[in-house]
């Protein structure tokens, strides 16, 4: 089910509706828990059923490691919950990978191998709720949490439909509290709720799928070579597709769980004001990026064990964020150049004096553009098809294709990219180090009231084609 | 572990959250009446958006009904010039479930329908030569696939109250969203026409020629629309086939045909009208001899081809293959009593 659906809209206002009830909490829960897995459900019912799974296993595993008392078994136990998980996640969403690329090597070795390769069909979300069930696990198994007080909260943990097929990935710390004692939303919360809903709609709806992704569908999907402009034009939509898309969706997720009483984190913070690679994955993304941090990247031993160890765990990190993605080469590819982007930056920290002219505004701001430049370069791993895509894209970018003319887009679609690029990157510099809440806080209700109103008409009247949002394919 | 990072919640700004959402709701309502009354007072219409979901909803009518369900298919002639209710006046208590879909040849559906177990009904398929052959076998095979692998309650639903939208409001049609209607203006200087396609809920397509004009030849603003949809696969200009390919094919087809007789069910072939250089075209590069003629012998479904009833040749074609809608209940009635008269069709099923 898609945030901006009218199947949602409906579906929301009867939970609203049913949330407020004067009805005992453990029965209000039972109902957001139904409602969760009708929403999964409206995908595909029956991989609710794996959803279930997931959610029993790491209850059984965490309650057991909780009692258990011999290292070995307290070990086992972790490895039947990493087993279950990374063995879903790994099936569903790798194994058709695995099996080619696996084939592709034998091949080069000269054994010629014909395999049935498997029509499996990847479960939405399945990345984002085993992640977060695999933190519950790893939290009780390394003693940083204790379990949740019932099942019922654990599974409505896993399955909390606003953050569920896309994240932000939830920590039972942050959000099992929140089970415990009855609640519904303030008039605050409803009102800013409904206000970032319909904030988070109109960037999916409106910037990303409207104005956006036809420019960089047009570049990325051809197979004419684009020219240069048609090229950055492209390569800039997507940037701003992407964050639209992604944003969007994580406002309506923390929008409608505001609106239901509960608060999840934030999970972007203006990232294209980002000043550096590693002030950038503290703004992109950011329940990915510090799971990762803190279930990975420290475990592997973080930057205590020295310059060269800590280039190779954040190649690993940066590696494995990236297959997350997705089970593709670009991916991988799009992860480890990440990976490149925060060894170099580490490098240069190490060597470039901290001289005061880093902390003037104009050299931040500009040192701001180069790491959006960079992140572009990225992006277009991250988009391509193929890296031969990929490169004829780089190539056009960097005047290092020749030929005759490419691929061109209309001015409409060249203003359009340019325009909304240089509208976002300004105002991403502008919040960096304030947030979207205060910006309102600052403006009267009515002026409120009348871009909540200009959202919804855009919403309301300006039609693309049906894209689901990008981050429901990992 | 809990994450470092912050939330809304903790900031949430403050103020009179309903007023402002009241006066918001107050506005939207303002700004969508006022564009409402805008374009129909320039005489646009409501239209239903032609999408899969569109069509998911009448393959579950083929699926769900018995012997009283006609399945019609074909491409745009078929959803331009079959009308469903000028169909039930002269053979009422048919089913109809319309799965044409402009600008691909309906094989795939066809197909489809075959290896339905569930389905018992009449197949009325609109189809050319070209139509037949394996180069667009699969045209319509991504409605097909969309059907089963991703149509369910959750985009019934959707679909049912987008219909009852799109029916009643003329705004939400996409050649008139904001930023379509911006870049015309940019470009053209002008505000978009009335389109001259209006769809159905039962997804006949009513076509008014005499609104086609400021269309003809802009495929972007107009999403959809016999004359601006793009075939999908190659043009009849490029195929070809050879005597042993047609005759494997024409077994293929007839293989599938005998699979729905088999659970009682019809199947009929029309090959839909053409005019012009277009009928020229199709009869040099096909003709009727060699490839309709001896399709029809070797099948054992009904086939019809449209210069077999001369009466269908007083229909003028303003575009060589789509009637305008006031001629098209003329023509579908003349069809049904033709079917009938023939006995490809019972007048009641």
């Amino acid at each position: 089910m898609l945030f901006n659906s009218l199947t949602f809209f409906a579906f929301m206002a009867v939970v609203l509706v049913l949330h407020n009830l004067p009805l005992p909490w453990w029965v209000r829960k039972t109902v957001l828990l139904a409602a969760s897995y009708l929403f999964y459900a409206a995908w595909k019912p029956p991989f609710v059923l794996l959803l279930i799974l997931a959610t029993v296993v790491d209850w059984w595993v965490a309650g057991r490691l909780m009692r258990a008392e011999s290292r070995a078994a307290r070990r086992g136990l972790l490895l039947v919950s990493l087993g279950t998980n990374l063995g879903i996640l790994g099936f569903f969403k790798y194994g058709k990978f695995l099996t080619e690329n696996f084939t592709r090597l034998l091949a080069a070795c000269g054994v010629e191998l014909q395999p049935l390769l498997p029509d499996i069909v990847l479960p939405v979300g399945i990345s984002f709720y085993t992640f977060q069930t695999l933190s519950y696990t790893l939290d009780v198994y390394l003693g940083r949490s204790g379990t949740a007080k019932s099942l019922l909260d654990y599974a409505l943990y896993v399955a909390f439909f606003p953050q569920l097929v896309a994240g932000p990935i939830l920590r039972s710390g942050d959000f099992l509290p929140q089970c415990y004692s009855p609640r519904r939303a303030s008039g605050q919360q409803l009102g800013w709720g409904l206000a970032l809903l319909v904030f988070g709609i109109f960037e999916k709806s409106v910037l990303a799928d409207a104005l956006l992704a036809p420019v960089s569908e047009l570049v990325f999907d051809s197979r004419a070579r684009p020219d240069a402009l048609a090229a950055w034009a492209g390569t800039l939509a997507f940037a701003g597709q992407i964050f639209c898309d992604f944003a969007g969706y994580s406002s309506c997720a923390v929008g409608a769980a505001l609106c239901l009483g509960f608060a999840v984190p934030d999970n972007f913070k203006f990232p294209y004001a980002a000043v550096g690679f590693s002030d950038f994955w503290r703004r992109w993304h950011i329940s990915f990026s510090s799971w990762l941090r803190d279930y990975l990247y420290i475990p592997l031993g973080g930057n205590r064990k020295g310059r060269g160890r800590t280039l190779v765990n954040l190649a690993v990190t940066m590696f494995l964020g990236g297959l997350w993605h997705g089970a593709s080469w670009t991916f991988v590819a799009w992860g480890l150049l990440h990976g490149v982007y925060l060894a170099g930056e580490r490098l240069v920290r190490g060597v470039v004096p901290p001289w005061r002219l880093w902390d003037r505004r104009v050299v931040r701001a500009a040192l701001a553009l180069v790491t959006f430049g960079f992140v572009c370069i990225g992006w277009v791993f991250f988009r391509a098809r193929s890296f031969e895509r990929a490169f004829t894209v780089l190539g056009s970018m960097f005047g290092l294709t020749g030929g005759g003319p490419g691929l061109a887009l209309s001015g409409f679609m060249v203003a359009t990219a340019l325009g909304l690029q240089a509208l976002i990157l300004p105002c991403h510099w502008a919040l960096r180090d304030s947030s979207l809440e205060a910006l309102v806080a600052r403006c009267p209700w009515w002026l409120r009231a009348a871009g909540i109103a200009f959202m919804v008409v855009a919403t309301a009247t300006t039609w693309g084609n049906d894209r689901a949002f990008i981050y429901f394919q990992f | 572990m809990r994450l470092s990072t912050s939330n809304s919640n903790e900031r949430l700004p403050e103020g009179p959250w309903g007023r402002t959402h009241l006066l918001a709701l107050a506005l939207v309502v303002v700004s969508l009446g006022g564009l409402e009354l805008f374009w129909r007072a320039r005489g646009h219409v409501p239209s239903v958006v032609e999408d899969k979901d569109l069509w998911c909803l009448q393959r579950e009518r083929a699926a769900g009904g018995g012997a009283e369900t006609l399945a019609v298919l074909g491409a745009s002639r078929m959803q331009c010039n079959f009308v469903p209710q000028a169909f039930l006046e002269k053979c009422p208590g048919y089913r109809i479930a319309n799965l044409s879909v402009a600008g691909a040849a309906p094989m795939a559906a066809l197909a489809d329908l075959a290896a339905a177990p569930s389905f018992r009904g009449t197949v009325l398929c609109e189809v050319t030569v070209p139509g037949l052959l394996p180069d667009v076998a699969d045209a319509q095979q991504e409605y097909v696939d969309y059907y089963h692998s991703e149509w369910g309650w959750n985009k019934r639903l959707g679909r049912l109250m987008r219909t009852a939208i799109q029916e009643n409001l003329t705004f939400v049609q996409p050649y008139l969203s904001l930023h379509r209607v911006a870049r015309g203006l940019l470009q053209r200087g002008a505000l978009p026409p009335p389109y001259f396609v209006l769809t159905r809920r039962d997804r006949y397509r009513a076509v008014d020629f005499a609104k086609r004009a400021p269309w003809a030849g802009t495929r972007e603003e107009a999403p959809d629309g016999p004359a601006a949809s793009t075939p999908r696969g190659p043009t009849y200009d490029t195929m070809r086939i050879s005597g042993q390919e047609w005759q494997a094919r024409l077994r293929e087809i007839e293989a599938q045909v005998r699979r729905i007789q088999g659970r009682g069910g019809r199947v009929i072939f029309f090959h839909p009208m053409s005019g012009g250089a277009r009928r020229l075209r199709e009869s040099s590069l096909f003709p009727r001899r060699d490839y309709w003629d001896t399709f029809a012998k070797s099948t054992s479904a009904f086939t019809l081809h449209w210069e077999d009833v001369p009466a269908f040749a007083d229909f003028a074609l303003p575009d060589e293959v789509h009637l305008d809608y006031r001629d098209a209940p003329r023509f579908t009635r003349l069809l049904a009593d033709e079917l009938c008269a023939r006995g490809a069709l019972r007048p009641r099923p």
